[in-house]
C-alpha cells in the first residue's frame, strides 16, 4: 500500500510536469491553467443552465427523472470510456518510466495499480463536462436536499472507475495477446484511431437524431440506448441519486470495488507479459542498399534538407501521425452530416447546390466551407502547437546549427503544410470541381485554393506562437507534451480566428445587401493579409525567442 | 582557434553563476581538454560557444567570428557532439547524416569519401537503416559524431564524447581527434575522466563551480605537485576551489 502510494503520487507529478520552472514560465502556466479552468467552468454551467430547464420540464410533467439522471452518468462514463483508451495506452503501455519501474521491487500489479490512478485523476476533467451538469442540473431542478448532494459527490468521485477497468483490462488482454509482435507502438496508434473514430461517429448519431424540434441535449441522452447499457452500475447510482436508496449508493461503491478488483486480477495476471518489450522497434541491420547510397550523395538545399527532416520526424512517430490524423474530425463530421442529410426526404443537397452553381450563391457557399473547413479543421491539428516543444533536450543541438533560427519554424511550417491544407481542405475543393462542373466559373479554384492555403498558414503560424511562448521541452515523453493547456487555448484562438474572418467576410456585405461575390474577395483578401501577417510576426518573435530558450 | 574572452552565464533564477569570467584560447594545432566534476559548468560553457546558449557577458570568437554577433558564419566552424545523444530519435541513421551533409553543403564526392570510411572505422556501418531510437547509447553517439564530423568542420567541440563508448571507438576518436588536430586544426572536448585527458591533451582548462582554476600542459601541473598522483592533484585543486594552482600557470 505505502510503495502503491508512493508509486501513484510520484506518476502524477511527473506528469503533471511540475518541476523547478523559471518565474515568468510558471505564470504563463498558470495563466493558461487558468483561462483553460475559466472556459471549462463556463461550458458546464451552460450546460447545467440549459438541462435544468430540461429536467424542470420533465419533472412539471411528471415525468421520470430518475431516468434522466441515469443517462447523464452513462454519458460521462462513456465520454471515460472513449478518451479513456489512448489514455491507458499511452500511460501503460508507451510511458518511457516503464524500463525503470519494471526494475522496481514492487509487485507488478502495483505498478499497474499506480498508473491506473493516474489517468483515473485524469480523466475527471472528462467526466466533469460530461457527468457533473447532469447531476448538478438535477439536483437544482428538483430543489434537493443535502443528502443528495453527499450521494451525488460520492457517485461523481467513483464514477471513472468502470468505464476505466473495461479500457484498461481490455488494453492489458489485448496487448498480451500481441506480445510477440514488432511495434507494438503501432498499435497503441490504432487503439486511439479506433477509439476515436467510434466517439466521433458516436456524437454524430447523437447530434444528428437531435435536428428538429427536440433539443440537441436531450435527444443526445435518449440516443445512449444500449450503448450506455455496458455500465451495470449506472441503475445503482441511479436508485441512490432518484430515490436517495442507501442500498443503491452502497451496490454502487460495491460494484466499483469489485471492478477494481478485477482489474488488480488482470493485471497480475498479464500485465507483465504486455508490458515486457514495448521498446522493442524492428531493425535490419544489414550494409546500406545502393539506392540508400545514392540518395545520400544527392546534394539538396539546406531549406530542402530541413523540411525533408521535419518530414521524417512526423512520419516515423506514431504520436505525431496520431495528432495530425485528428485533424480529419471535422471533414468526417461534415461527410457524415452530408450523407444523414440526403437520406431525409426533403435533402437532396447535392442536387440543390449543382441547381445554385451557375448562380452568385455558389461563391458564397463554397467560401464559406472553404473558411470554415481551413479553419477549424487546422485548427484541430495540434502539432504546430507542439512542433517546438518537441523538440526538447534536441533543441540546444538545433540551435548550433548554420541556419537562422526561424528557419526551423518555417520548415516545420513547410513540412506540415501540404497533409494539413489536404486533410483540412480535400471537401471545399471537391465541391468547388463538382459546383464548376455544373456550372460555376472556373476562376473559383484559383481562388479556392489560394484561400485555403494563406488560411492553413495563418493557422499553422498562431498555433506556433503559442508554443514558442510557453514550450514545454523538458519531458521524457514526446506524448506527456500534448498535454499541455497552451495547446487546447490555441485551437480555441484559431477557431476564434475562423469565426472573425466568417464575419467579416459575410456580415457587412449582407448587412449593406452587397453582391455576394464581394464576401469571396473580402475572405480571400483577409486570409492572405493574416497569413502574411501572422508569418512575418512568427518568424521575428520566434527568432528572438528561440535565442532565449535553453 | 576558439577565443573566450570573460564570459559569464546564471541561469534564470539561479543565484550562482554557472560560469563565472572565463578567458581562454583554445589554440589549432592542438588537443585541449575541458576538464571538471559533474555540475561545474562545462557543457554550460559549450554550448554558450555552440551558440545555443547566450552569454550573460563576455564574447567568443570562433575562427575569429563572433558566435553572437554572426551566428550562422561562426556556427559554420565548428562540428559539435552533445553530451545527450537522445535526439533526432524518430530519423533513420542515414536519414540524419543526410540533412547534416545537406544543411553544410557537403559535395557528393566528399560524402562518399565519409560513407565508404568513417561507419567501418567506428563499426556501425550495419545499423545505418535503423531509427535512431533503436540504437544502443553507444551507436547513438556515433552517429552524432559522425553527423558532426562530415562537414569537416575546422572546430571539432565535444561533450564527454567518450562516455558510453567501447574501447575500439574510444581508441579510433581519440586516433580522429590526434589526427584532426596535427592537420593543424583545433580540437576541444570535456570530460570528467582523467585518464583521458592524461593520454590525449596537449593543453587542459580546468574548472569547478564555473570559475576556471588551471590552464596550461599537464606536464607544468604535474611539475607543481611533485610526488602527487594525478587524481590527488586533481582532487587538491577542485576541492580548494581557487587554490595554489591558479594564476600564473597560464
Ligand atoms: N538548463 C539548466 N537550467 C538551469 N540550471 C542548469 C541547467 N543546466 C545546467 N544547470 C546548472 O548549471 C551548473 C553547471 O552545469 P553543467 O554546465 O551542465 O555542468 P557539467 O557539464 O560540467 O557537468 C550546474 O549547477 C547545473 O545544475
Ligand atoms: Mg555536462
Amino acid at each position: 500500500m505505502r510503495n502503491y502510494l508512493l508509486l501513484t503520487k510520484t506518476l502524477i507529478l511527473c506528469g503533471l510536469d511540475i518541476g523547478p520552472h523559471d518565474k515568468g514560465k510558471l505564470l504563463d502556466r498558470n495563466l493558461m491553467a487558468g483561462i483553460s479552468l475559466v472556459a471549462i467552468v463556463a461550458i458546464v454551467a451552460e450546460i447545467v443552465k440549459s438541462l435544468t430547464g430540461v429536467v424542470g420540464a420533465i419533472v412539471a410533467a411528471g415525468g421520470d427523472g430518475h431516468a434522466f439522471v441515469e443517462q447523464g452518468l452513462a454519458v460521462g462514463m462513456l465520454a471515460a470510456f472513449v478518451m479513456g483508451v489512448p489514455m491507458v495506452l499511452s500511460s501503460f503501455y508507451v510511458s518511457s518510466d516503464t524500463t525503470t519501474l519494471l526494475s522496481l521491487p514492487v509487485p507488478i500489479s502495483t505498478i499497474a495499480a499506480a498508473r491506473f490512478t493516474r489517468c483515473f485523476f485524469y480523466a475527471y476533467s472528462l467526466v466533469m463536462l460530461f457527468a457533473l451538469p447532469t447531476l448538478i442540473s438535477f439536483g437544482l431542478a428538483t430543489g434537493a436536499g443535502v443528502a443528495y448532494w453527499v450521494f451525488a459527490v460520492v457517485v461523481f468521485l467513483l464514477l471513472p472507475t468502470v468505464p476505466l477497468v473495461y479500457d484498461s483490462v481490455i488494453a492489458m488482454l489485448v496487448m498480451r495477446a500481441f506480445h510477440r509482435m514488432h511495434n507494438k507502438r503501432l498499435l497503441t496508434g490504432i487503439g486511439t484511431a479506433v477509439s476515436l473514430a467510434f466517439a466521433l461517429v458516436w456524437v454524430f448519431v447523437s447530434v444528428s437524431k437531435g435536428q428538429g424540434d427536440t433539443m440537441g441535449m436531450e435527444a443526445m441522452l435518449s440516443s445512449l440506448g444500449p450503448v450506455g447499457a455496458i455500465f451495470p452500475n449506472v441503475p445503482f447510482a441511479g436508485a441512490a441519486l432518484g430515490q436517495l436508496s442507501v442500498t443503491g449508493l452502497l451496490l454502487y461503491v460495491a460494484s466499483c470495488a469489485a471492478f477494481v478488483a478485477l482489474f488488480l486480477v488482470v493485471a497480475k495476471l498479464v500485465y507483465y507479459e504486455s508490458v515486457v518489450g514495448m521498446t522493442e522497434m524492428t531493425t535490419h541491420n544489414a550494409a546500406l542498399s545502393g539506392k540508400d547510397v545514392a540518395s545520400f550523395g544527392r546534394v539538396r538545399s539546406p531549406m530542402g534538407a530541413y523540411v525533408r527532416v521535419e518530414r521524417a520526424k512526423i512520419l516515423h512517430s506514431p504520436f505525431q501521425m496520431q495528432v495530425v490524423l485528428t485533424e480529419l474530425m471535422w471533414p468526417a463530421m461534415f461527410v457524415i452530416g452530408l450523407v444523414m442529410a440526403s437520406t431525409r426526404p426533403e435533402g437532396d443537397v447535392l442536387g440543390r447546390v449543382a441547381q445554385s452553381a451557375s448562380g452568385e450563391q455558389a461563391f458564397v457557399i463554397l467560401t464559406a466551407l472553404t473558411l470554415c473547413m481551413t479553419f477549424f479543421a487546422a485548427a484541430t491539428n495540434l502539432l504546430p502547437s507542439i512542433a517546438i516543444s518537441l523538440e526538447g533536450t534536441g533543441l540546444s543541438l538545433v540551435k548550433t546549427l548554420p541556419m537562422r533560427l526561424s528557419d526551423n519554424l518555417r520548415a516545420k511550417v513547410l513540412a506540415i503544410l501540404p497533409a494539413d491544407y489536404l486533410l483540412s481542405n480535400f471537401i471545399p475543393l471537391a465541391a468547388t470541381a463538382y459546383c464548376i462542373a455544373n456550372g460555376t466559373s472556373p476562376a473559383m479554384l484559383p481562388v479556392v485554393v489560394v484561400m485555403g492555403i494563406a488560411g492553413t498558414v495563418a493557422v499553422c503560424y498562431l498555433q506556433m506562437l503559442f508554443d514558442l511562448k510557453a514550450p514545454n521541452l523538458k519531458w521524457l515523453d514526446p506524448s506527456s507534451v500534448g498535454r499541455k493547456a497552451g495547446t487546447i487555448i490555441s485551437m480555441l484562438a484559431c477557431i476564434a480566428l475562423g469565426l472573425v474572418v466568417c464575419a467579416v467576410s459575410f456580415v457587412p456585405v449582407m448587412l449593406l445587401g452587397l453582391p455576394s461575390v464581394l464576401s469571396t474577395a473580402i475572405g480571400l483578401v483577409v486570409s492572405v493579409g493574416l497569413a502574411i501577417g501572422l508569418r512575418a510576426f512568427a518568424l521575428s518573435y520566434g527568432e528572438r525567442r528561440l535565442r532565449q530558450l535553453p | 582557434m576558439i577565443e573566450i574572452k570573460g564570459v559569464s552565464k546564471a541561469y534564470a533564477g539561479s543565484r550562482h553563476k554557472a560560469v563565472d569570467n572565463l578567458s581562454w584560447i583554445v589554440p589549432d594545432g592542438a588537443i585541449t581538454g575541458f576538464i571538471g566534476p559533474n555540475g561545474a559548468g562545462k557543457s554550460t560553457s559549450i554550448h554558450m560557444m555552440t551558440g545555443s546558449l547566450e552569454p550573460d557577458a563576455g564574447s567568443i570568437l570562433l575562427n575569429g567570428v563572433d558566435i553572437v554577433k554572426d551566428p550562422i558564419e561562426a556556427k559554420r566552424q565548428f562540428g559539435f557532439v552533445p553530451d545527450v545523444p537522445d535526439v533526432f530519435l524518430n530519423l533513420k541513421a542515414i536519414e540524419y547524416l543526410n540533412f547534416m551533409a545537406d544543411l553544410y553543403a557537403v559535395p557528393t564526392a566528399e560524402r562518399s569519401r565519409f560513407l565508404g570510411e568513417v561507419p567501418a572505422r567506428l563499426e556501425i556501418a550495419d545499423v545505418l537503416d535503423n531509427q535512431i531510437a533503436a540504437l544502443s547509447h553507444g551507436m547513438r553517439q556515433k552517429v552524432i559524431i559522425m553527423g558532426a564530423l562530415i562537414h569537416r568542420p575546422p572546430i571539432w567541440i565535444l561533450d564527454e564524447p567518450m562516455a558510453g563508448l567501447d574501447p575500439k571507438s574510444a581508441f579510433e576518436l581519440k586516433k580522429m581527434m590526434r589526427e584532426h588536430a596535427a592537420s593543424g586544426r583545433s580540437v576541444l572536448f570535456s570530460t570528467h575522466v582523467l585518464e583521458v585527458a592524461e593520454k590525449l591533451c596537449d593543453q587542459i582548462c580546468v574548472i569547478n563551480h564555473g570559475r576556471q582554476l588551471y590552464l596550461g600542459t599537464l606536464e607544468q601541473l604535474k611539475a607543481r605537485h611533485p610526488g602527487m598522483s594525478l587524481e590527488d592533484i586533481f582532487l587538491a585543486i577542485t576541492e580548494g576551489g581557487t587554490g595554489d594552482a591558479t594564476g600564473d600557470a597560464r
